[in-house]
């Protein structure tokens, strides 16, 4: 997985450099705007990290720049401006998530990962958490390496908890690409599904959890907490 | 009191008021004018009818027999029978004696009177009723005319001044009086006329002014269409509110400066402590970096509060709380807490901003998640009263604190506040007046602190 990390404090770049590339990606760092511009003028990127605040330019810039040349490569918004205007105004330019300074190594990881495993990301095959590992091309679960059977909703479930562990996904979400318009939905259908695939989980030895945010959505931890 | 009173008082009244007392002290005056003048004019009057009257007798009297009588033609004689004794003449010889006179009455009232001064020439004098009346004479004695010796007396009953200066007066009051009003109401209108089109810009001014608001800094008071003499104030208004801007703006610009100048090395620090192999310690850092990281998030709230009140629009609450919920449930699912939303059915509507309304309900969730017993639930309810409430099963608000938590930087004694400086509640209450409501705290069921959002229903807010 090859990386561009574009950040303008040099202490902050080599940390999350040395962090991401223990973590298995290849960093390529840019400090300014320019260096940015020559690093995605010479390579391809798998996912691009992107400081707003940049010496000679607005991060924005560049990540137009890019979408102007439909180039989709995935860009995470590192900002220290949480105002709900930058995050609009990040989101509107095409990018793919944020992360609000000063964040977690492993949030950025995991977000990043979140990135690649989209539809056209790079780990677009095998989404991964904790000990489970669920094939997107063959629909195979597999907990420690041992095949879990799952109803096809079951799947739907798992796959969409798994595009965004460790975050709340919203119920009506859920229910929207497990149930088509000509299935009956009863207000706990969702829930009767998901006791079962929690059921599954757990006596498939799964390490991790899934919690209900009563009211919200879904959780799903990697770790049992 | 009249002071301030007369402060309120439209300009139009006070022009109307002052530019009718103008006009009725002019009346007042013209009329006091008229009767001066009346008192002067009448004098002279009366000496130039007495002259005529004395030129006609001694025209027509005749010098008989060494004796004189007066043939006066019939209408003037009829004139002087027909006075009432108002009027009077009598012809005095050269001895002193009446040789002829009007009537009886002036016989009587010429009688007493000494006739030893001088023949030639006029003498005007008083002469009081012989007969002891109350009525006095006017009278001229004249020598002009008539032959040597002989002398004329006119007189004319002396009528009362205040006679003819009364009548001049209510002469004046039906001819020229009623012009008063007439022109009062000419000016009153005219004064009305004139302050409603000169101060037709103010109106202009005002509204332009009511318009003027956070979203719509840079709108300026119109000085072109204003009169010369109000001009300096929306040109001193608009100096102002440039000064207003300049300041707003370098507040927002230091907002946005100090998150990127504070929140990059905490990022380093907390990149740092990543690197440490895992250990107490290593622990303890990342929950001081995470307690610093909140200190700064708050007071770059607190700033952006007071820079900029945030821009309005209609929010849904059901999603503001929805939003926060899924945002911090993993840190609640992390605390080995639950948290659970329990919304309505139906959209609940306020004017808000939802930036602004997330982070008051995260302070208060996030608060709620560190007071809460572990393995425990906060539960967030929104109500269409509209209000979102804020449950925990944590040792709850004393009644003697209620107040006083929503200070900036309270800390409870008895309270352990996760960490947080004291400024999230404070931000709340904060947040709330900005969008007409109130944060209020009580406990709630079952043991626990609730804590209340309170909007005003849309539409009256």
């Amino acid at each position: 997985m090859r990386l561009l990390l574009i950040e303008d404090e040099t202490a902050l770049l080599d940390l999350v450099q040395r962090s991401l590339t223990r973590a298995g990606f290849t960093v390529d760092v840019a400090a300014t705007a320019e260096a940015a511009r020559d690093a995605l003028a010479t390579s391809r990127y798998d996912a691009m990290v992107l400081d707003l605040g940049l010496p000679d330019e607005d991060g924005l810039t560049i990540l137009r720049e890019l979408r102007s040349r439909r180039d989709s490569t995935p860009v995470l918004i590192l900002t220290a401006r949480d105002g709900v205007d930058d995050r609009v105004a990040g989101l509107n330019s095409g990018a793919d998530d944020y992360l609000l300074k000063p964040f977690a190594i492993d949030e950025l990881i995991a977000r990043l990962k979140a990135l690649l495993r989209r539809p056209n990301g790079a780990l677009g095959i095998v989404l991964q958490a904790g000990n489970i590992s669920f094939d997107t091309i063959g629909r195979t679960v597999t907990v420690d390496g041992r095949a879990l059977p799952l109803t096809a909703r079951e799947m739907t479930l798992l796959e969409n908890l798994l595009r965004r562990v460790g975050r709340v996904v919203p119920k009506r979400y859920l229910e929207e690409r497990i149930y088509g318009f000509d299935d009956e939905v009863t207000p706990n259908s969702l829930e009767v599904l998901l006791h079962r695939l929690r059921r599954k989980l757990t006596g498939g030895g799964f390490s991790g959890e899934i919690h209900t945010v009563r009211g919200v959505g879904y959780l799903l931890a990697e770790a049992a907490a | 009191m009249s002071r301030s009173l007369s402060h309120r008082w439209s300009l139009q009244a006070r022009l109307a008021w002052r530019m009718g007392l103008v006009l009725l002290g002019a009346t007042v005056l013209v009329a006091i004018a008229i009767s001066q003048y009346a008192w002067f004019a009448l004098d002279n009057l009366d000496d130039v009818g007495l002259q005529i009257q004395a030129k006609q007798i001694a025209l027509h009297a005749q010098a008989r027999n060494g004796g004189i009588t007066v043939a006066l033609p019939p209408e003037l004689d009829q004139a002087y029978r027909n006075s009432g004794d108002s009027y009077l003449y009598a012809v005095i010889d050269p001895a002193g004696q009446i040789a002829a006179a009007s009537s009886d009455k002036a016989r009587t009232a010429f009688a007493g009177l000494s006739f030893s001064r001088p023949a030639d020439g006029e003498t005007v004098f008083r002469l009081l009723d012989a007969g002891g009346g109350e009525s006095s004479y006017y009278a001229l004695q004249s020598s002009e005319g008539l032959p040597a010796g002989y002398r004329v007396i006119v007189a004319q009953g002396k009528l009362h001044p205040d006679v003819y200066i009364d009548t001049l007066l209510s002469e004046f009051a039906v001819h020229i009086g009623w012009t008063v009003p007439v022109v009062l109401a000419a000016a009153l209108l005219m004064a009305t006329w004139t302050i409603r089109t000169s101060l037709r810009p103010i109106k202009e001014l005002s509204a332009r002014a009511l318009q003027i608001g956070p979203e719509t800094r840079n709108l300026r008071l119109p000085t072109d269409d204003v009169a010369e003499e109000i001009r300096a104030l929306p040109l001193a208004i608009n100096a102002a509110l440039d000064r207003l801007e300049q300041g707003f703006e370098m507040q927002r610009r230091f907002t946005a400066n100090a998150a990127h100048e504070l929140r990059t090395p905490l990022a380093v620090l907390t990149a740092r402590v990543a690197e440490l192999a895992p250990s107490s310690e290593t622990r303890r850092l990342a929950e001081d970096i995470a307690r610093m990281n909140r200190l700064v998030s708050q007071l770059l709230q607190v700033s952006r509060l007071e820079a900029a009140p945030p821009q309005f629009d209609t929010v849904d609450l059901n999603v503001v709380a929805e939003t926060v919920v899924a945002f911090l449930a993993p840190l609640a699912i992390a605390a080995h807490k639950t948290l659970a939303l329990s919304d309505t059915p139906h959209p609940v509507l306020v004017n808000g901003s939802s930036d602004a309304l997330e982070n008051a309900l995260r302070n208060l969730i996030e608060n709620a998640i560190a007071h809460t017993a572990t393995g425990s639930e906060v539960t967030i309810i929104v109500t269409p009263e509209p209000a979102i409430a804020v449950r925990d099963h944590g040792p709850g608000v004393p009644v003697a604190q209620r107040n006083e938590i929503f200070e900036r930087f309270w800390r409870g004694r008895n309270r352990q506040r996760g960490g947080g400086a004291g400024l999230g509640l404070a931000i709340v209450a904060e947040t709330m007046r900005g969008h007409g409501g109130s944060v209020s705290v009580g406990d709630a069921p079952g043991g626990g602190a609730e804590f209340v959002l309170h909007f005003p229903a849309k539409g009256s807010a």
